[in-house]
C-alpha cells in the first residue's frame, strides 16, 4: 500500500515535471561576446538546470558584428548584457532600453604599455598611439583620454587629435607592441594574452581604468520596455517582468556558484566554447587561460553591493557617479530617462529591497 | 577559360612549374617577411622560446606569412575531426549552402527584374540608376542592420546571410539576362510575328534560349558575388556556424595561422563554386559546347 | 515600344502626369513635415498612414510612369529622379510613423543633417578611403594587370602555368584576403591599397588576355600580308581588340575597389577612413552619421564607375 502511493507520487511527480518541462518558457539571450568565462554564471545556471527549475528555456545567440543593443532592441534576442555606456548612449539615441541587473561592480578595463616604453602615467598619453576596440567599447579609453584633456579622432567633430587612436579587430597581438604605445585590454582576458605573447607582468605596465575614477560599470542585464511591459510574455501567461526576474535569480544563482566553484565553472565554460576559448595560443592552454578569467572575473563580481549580500544590485551612488562622468565627459549631452534603470525586477528576484 | 582547353593535358605541365618555383620560393620570402617583426619582438624584451630573429622567424605566434609547419598544423586542427560543427568542412558547407541559396534568390530576383526591364521603358528609366547605385552601397555597412532589422521576424541563420548573399549577386544577373532578351536575332523576332506567335510563346521559344549564355555568363560573376555576400554577412550577423564566423572568431580571438587556412578553404570553395555553374551551364545548353 | 502607346498619342497626358507627381511628392512632403520625430511627442496611428502613404506612392508611381512616355530629354531623365525622391520622402513618412528610434534606423532628414554637421570629418574619410585606398590601388592593381597579361600573351609558357592561377585567384572573396593582408602590411592606409590592387588584379589580367587574345585569325593574316611588323600588328589590331574586354573588367573592378577598401578598414585602421567612421559609429547608435557614411560612398562609387564609363566612351569609338 505504502508503495504503491510511493510509485504513484513519483509518477505524478515525473508526469508534473514533464508537462512543466513541456511549458518551459523559451528566453533568447544575447551575450556580449564569444564564450568565455566572463559569462561563467550563465553557462552554470544552464548546466546546473537553474534556469529549467525557474520554467526557462534559455538559449544563448553567439555574438557578431553588431551590439547587443540592436540585437534586443528588435527583439531577436529578449534580454542581453552590455556595458552600462552602451547602454545609456542607445538610450540616448532614442531606443527603449532598460537596465535590469549589474552583475560586474568594478570596472575590469586597463590600458596596457611597455614599461621599457617610459609612460608613466595618462598625462603621458599625449603624442602616443593608442589602440581601441571599436563598437561601443571604447568609451572608458576615451573618457580617460578626456579627463586628461586629450582627444582623438574616435570622435567625428575633431580633425586635429593629439592622441592617434588605432582601431584593431580586439586581439592585441595584432597591433602591440610595434603599432602602438597603449593597448587595451580587460584584466581577465587580453592582459593574459598580452603575457601570453612574452611579455611578463612585471615588464608592463597597467592602466586600470578605475584607478583614475574612470570606473564605468560593465556586464549589466538589460531588456527592452516592451518585454517588461508585456502582460503574457510569448504566450506563457506571466509577465515580462516576472521572466525577467526568474532570469535574473537564476543567473545570479548560477554566479554565485560560479564564484564559489571555480574549477568546476571553468569545466562548464570549457565545454560551452568551440575555437574561442584558448586566449594567447602558444603558451597558455584553453583551460589555464579560462582559469585566470574566472579568477579575475571574480573579482569584479565580488566587488561593491554583492560584498553586502546584494549581487545583482545597481548601487545608485555608482551609477549616479557614472552618469556625471559621462555627462562631464559630453558623451551624455543629459541625464538619461528614469526608465533607463529599473530595481523592480532584482527586488522581484531577490526579494530584497 | 575555353582558350585553354584544348590544350588541357598539356598545359598542366607549365602550370606545375609554376606552383614548384612558388613552392621553392615560398620558405626565403616567409623569412624574409618574418624576420623584421621577430627581431622588434626580441628587441622589445619579449621571452620568445627562440634566440635570434631568423630562428624566432618560423615560430611568430602571429606571423606575417605563416611557416609552412604552422600551416600544416593549423590545417590539421581547423580541419579535424571532420564532422565536428567546430570543423572547417561542416563550416564550408554551412556557407556553400548560403551562398546557393543566396544566388537563386538572385537569379529569380534578377530574372524578375530583367523582365520587368525589358519590358517596360518606363520602369527601366524610373529605377536602373538606382539599381546601378545599389552595387555601390558598400554592403558590409548594411549587412548588420539588415540583420537585425530581419531577425525581428524571426528569421535567423540560413535565410538573412542568404538575402545579403542575394544583395550583392542580382545586379550582374539583371543586367546579363536584360541583355541576353534582348539578343534574340531580330530576323528570328519578325519569323515569330510573321507566325502569329504570342508575346509569351515568343519568350519561350525565342528570348529566353537567346538569352541563356548571357545568363550563365553572369551567373559566375554572382556566385563569387554572393560567396562574398554570405562570409560577410556571417561576419556582421548573429551566426552559429560559416565561414565568415570562423573567420571574425579567429581574426578576433588571436589565430592569424587560422586565417591563412580559412582563406584557403574560402578560395577552394570559390572555385567550386564557379566549376559547378560551368557544369550546370554545359548541361543545361548543351549546344554551345561544340 | 510602338509609338501608339506613347503618351504623345493621349492628349491631356502631361496634364495627368503632372498632377499625378505633384499629389504624389507634395502628399508625401506634407505627411512628412505634421509626422512628429520619432521619440517626441505621441506615435500616431501607424496603420492609418501607412495606408495613406501606399497610396500617395503608388499615385507617384504612375505620375513617374507617365513621365517616361516619349524620347524627351525629360522623358529620360525625370523619372529616376523623381522614384529618388519618393523613395526618400515616403521613407521619411513611415519612419515618422513607425516612430522608429534614430538609433536603429535614422530619417532621410536626419542624416542630411548629419551629413552637415560632420562634414569635415566624413569628407577626410572619404578622401582616405576614395582616393589614398580604392583609386590608387585600383590604378597599382590595373597597371600591374596589364603588364602581367602583356607578358602572358607574349610567353605562351606564362598563358599555360599563370594564367589559370589568375583564374584561380580572381574567385577567392576578399573578405578572406583583407584581415591577413592588413595583418601583413600594418594598419595605415597602404595596407588598404594593397587589398584594393589585388582584388582588381585577377579580373584585369583575365579580361585584358581575354581581350588580346580575342583579334580574329583574318585580321592578324590581313596584317601579315601587309608585311605589318609585330609592334604594328599589336597596336593596331590587338590592342584595340583587347580595350572592350578591359573596359568590361575595369568597370566591375571600379565598384569592387572601394567596397574591398571598406571591408579592409573593418579589420584595422589608425582612425581614418568611411569604414572605420562606420564601424565606430554603429557602436555609438550614431546610425546618422553611419548612413551619411554611406551616402558619401555611394556618390564616390557612382562618380568612380561615371569615370571610368566616360573614359570607356572616349577612348573606344575612336579605336574602332
Amino acid at each position: 500500500m505504502k508503495r504503491s502511493t510511493l510509485i504513484l507520487a513519483a509518477l505524478l511527480l515525473t508526469a508534473a515535471s514533464s508537462a512543466s518541462a513541456q511549458k518551459l518558457v523559451p528566453v533568447k539571450v544575447q551575450l556580449k561576446w564569444f564564450p568565455q568565462a566572463q559569462f561563467a554564471g550563465f553557462f552554470v545556471a544552464q548546466a546546473k538546470g537553474y534556469y529549467k527549475a525557474e520554467g526557462l528555456d534559455v538559449q544563448f545567440l553567439p555574438t557578431g558584428d553588431q551590439s547587443p543593443i540592436q540585437t534586443v532592441a528588435t527583439g531577436t534576442a529578449d534580454f542581453g548584457t552590455t556595458w552600462i555606456t552602451d547602454l545609456l548612449t542607445a538610450r540616448q539615441q532614442g531606443i527603449p532600453v532598460v537596465h535590469i541587473a549589474q552583475l560586474f561592480q568594478k570596472s575590469g578595463y586597463t590600458l596596457v604599455s611597455l614599461k621599457s616604453s617610459g609612460i608613466k602615467t595618462p598625462a603621458d598619453f599625449k603624442g602616443k598611439r593608442v589602440g581601441v576596440w571599436p563598437s561601443g567599447n571604447e568609451y572608458p579609453a576615451v573618457a580617460l583620454l578626456k579627463k586628461y584633456g586629450l582627444t582623438t579622432s574616435l570622435d567625428s567633430s575633431v580633425s586635429n587629435p593629439s592622441v592617434q587612436a588605432v582601431t584593431y579587430p580586439f586581439d592585441p597581438s595584432i597591433v602591440f607592441p610595434d603599432k602602438v604605445d597603449l593597448v587595451s585590454a580587460m584584466t581577465y582576458n587580453e592582459v593574459n594574452q598580452i603575457v601570453g605573447l612574452g611579455y611578463p607582468l612585471d615588464k608592463l605596465q597597467i592602466f586600470n581604468a578605475s584607478d583614475y575614477g574612470i570606473n564605468l560599470l560593465e556586464d549589466l542585464i538589460f531588456t527592452t520596455e516592451r518585454t517588461l511591459a508585456n502582460k503574457n510574455f510569448k504566450g506563457s501567461g506571466q509577465s515580462g517582468e516576472d521572466i525577467a526576474a526568474k532570469l535574473v535569480r537564476a543567473t545570479l544563482k548560477g554566479w554565485n556558484y560560479a564564484v564559489k566553484n571555480q574549477k568546476e565553472a571553468v569545466q562548464t565554460v570549457l565545454v560551452n566554447c568551440g575555437n574561442t576559448c584558448k586566449g594567447s595560443g602558444t603558451r597558455s592552454s584553453a583551460a589555464s587561460h579560462q582559469t585566470w578569467q574566472m579568477a579575475e572575473v571574480a573579482k569584479l563580481y565580488n566587488a561593491g553591493p554583492t560584498l553586502k549580500g546584494r549581487a545583482g544590485y545597481l548601487d545608485p551612488a555608482t551609477y549616479k557617479a557614472n552618469v556625471t562622468l559621462l555627462k562631464s565627459l559630453g558623451i551624455l549631452k543629459a541625464d538619461p530617462a528614469p526608465a533607463a534603470v529599473t530595481y523592480k525586477v532584482w527586488e522581484k528576484a531577490t526579494g530584497k529591497k | 577559360m575555353t582558350a585553354l582547353r584544348p590544350s588541357r593535358v598539356a598545359g598542366l605541365g607549365p602550370m606545375l612549374i609554376v606552383a614548384l618555383i612558388a613552392a621553392a620560393l615560398y620558405w626565403p620570402l616567409m623569412l624574409a617577411a618574418n624576420v623584421g617583426p621577430a627581431g622588434r619582438t626580441l628587441a622589445s624584451g619579449a621571452e620568445l622560446d627562440c634566440r635570434t630573429a631568423l630562428a624566432c622567424a618560423s615560430q611568430l605566434r602571429n606571423p606575417v606569412v605563416p611557416a609552412p609547419a604552422q600551416l600544416a598544423q593549423g590545417f590539421v586542427r581547423l580541419s579535424t575531426p571532420v564532422t565536428s560543427p567546430l570543423a572547417l568542412p561542416y563550416n564550408v558547407g554551412v556557407t556553400a549552402g548560403e551562398t546557393l541559396l543566396g544566388l537563386l534568390l538572385a537569379t529569380v530576383t534578377g530574372i524578375g527584374l530583367a523582365l520587368l526591364l525589358v519590358a517596360s521603358q518606363a520602369f527601366e528609366r524610373a529605377t536602373l540608376p538606382w539599381l546601378v547605385a545599389s552595387q555601390t552601397v558598400p554592403v558590409v555597412a548594411i549587412a548588420p542592420m539588415l540583420a537585425v532589422l530581419l531577425g525581428q521576424y524571426g528569421v535567423q541563420g540560413f535565410l538573412p546571410k542568404a538575402i545579403i548573399a542575394a544583395y550583392i549577386a542580382f545586379f550582374p544577373v539583371a543586367v546579363g539576362m536584360s541583355r541576353g532578351l534582348r539578343s534574340a536575332d531580330p530576323l528570328h523576332l519578325d519569323l515569330m510575328r510573321t507566325y502569329h506567335a504570342s508575346s509569351a510563346q515568343t519568350y519561350r521559344l525565342l528570348r529566353f534560349p537567346a538569352s541563356l549564355p548571357h545568363l550563365f555568363t553572369a551567373l559566375k560573376v554572382a556566385v563569387t558575388s554572393a560567396l562574398v555576400g554570405s562570409i560577410v554577412a556571417e561576419i556582421s550577423t548573429i551566426s552559429f556556424s560559416g565561414l565568415g564566423k570562423m573567420l571574425a572568431e579567429n581574426s578576433r580571438a588571436s589565430d592569424t595561422v587560422a586565417l591563412w587556412v580559412i582563406m584557403g578553404y574560402g578560395a577552394v570553395l570559390g572555385v567550386t563554386l564557379v566549376a559547378l555553374v560551368n557544369a550546370l551551364e554545359r548541361w543545361v545548353t548543351p549546344w554551345s559546347r561544340r | 515600344m510602338t509609338p501608339a502607346r506613347t503618351l504623345a498619342a493621349r492628349p491631356g497626358g502631361t496634364l495627368l502626369t503632372a498632377a499625378a507627381l505633384l499629389i504624389g511628392v507634395g502628399g508625401l512632403l506634407l505627411a512628412a513635415l505634421t509626422l512628429p520625430t520619432p521619440g517626441e511627442g505621441t506615435p500616431p496611428d501607424a496603420r492609418a498612414w501607412l495606408a495613406g502613404i501606399l497610396a500617395l506612392l503608388a499615385v507617384g508611381a504612375f505620375g513617374v510612369r507617365g513621365a517616361a512616355q516619349g524620347e524627351s530629354r525629360a522623358a529620360r531623365t525625370l523619372p529616376a529622379a523623381f522614384t529618388l525622391l519618393l523613395a526618400v520622402l515616403g521613407t521619411e513618412a513611415l519612419l515618422r510613423a513607425y516612430a522608429v528610434p534614430a538609433g536603429l534606423i535614422p530619417t532621410p532628414g536626419r542624416v542630411l543633417s548629419a551629413l552637415w554637421t560632420a562634414r569635415s570629418v566624413l569628407l577626410q574619410d572619404t578622401y582616405t578611403t576614395f582616393v589614398l585606398e580604392a583609386l590608387l590601388g585600383f590604378l597599382a592593381g590595373t597597371v600591374l594587370g596589364l603588364a602581367l597579361a602583356l607578358l602572358v600573351v607574349r610567353f605562351r609558357f606564362l598563358e599555360r602555368g599563370l594564367l589559370p592561377y589568375a583564374a584561380l585567384f580572381s574567385s577567392i572573396p576578399i573578405v578572406a584576403l583583407a584581415p591577413v593582408i592588413v595583418k601583413a602590411v600594418g594598419l595605415d592606409w597602404p595596407s588598404k591599397t594593397v587589398v584594393v590592387a589585388v582584388t582588381v588584379l585577377f579580373p584585369v589580367v583575365v579580361g585584358a588576355v581575354r581581350g588580346l587574345q580575342s583579334a580574329s585569325r583574318l585580321h592578324l593574316d590581313l596584317m601579315h600580308t601587309y608585311a605589318a611588323t609585330p609592334t604594328q600588328t599589336f597596336r593596331d589590331v590587338r590592342v584595340p581588340g583587347a580595350l572592350p574586354f578591359v573596359f568590361g573588367a575595369l568597370k566591375v573592378a571600379s565598384t569592387l575597389a572601394l567596397i574591398s577598401a571598406i571591408v579592409a578598414e573593418f579589420f584595422g585602421t589608425n582612425g581614418h577612413g568611411l569604414g572605420f567612421r562606420i564601424q565606430i559609429e554603429v557602436g555609438r547608435f550614431g546610425l546618422d552619421v553611419v548612413w551619411a557614411a554611406i551616402v558619401l560612398a555611394s556618390i564616390a562609387g557612382i562618380a568612380f564607375f561615371a569615370l571610368v564609363s566616360a573614359a570607356e566612351a572616349r577612348l573606344l569609338p575612336r579605336r574602332s
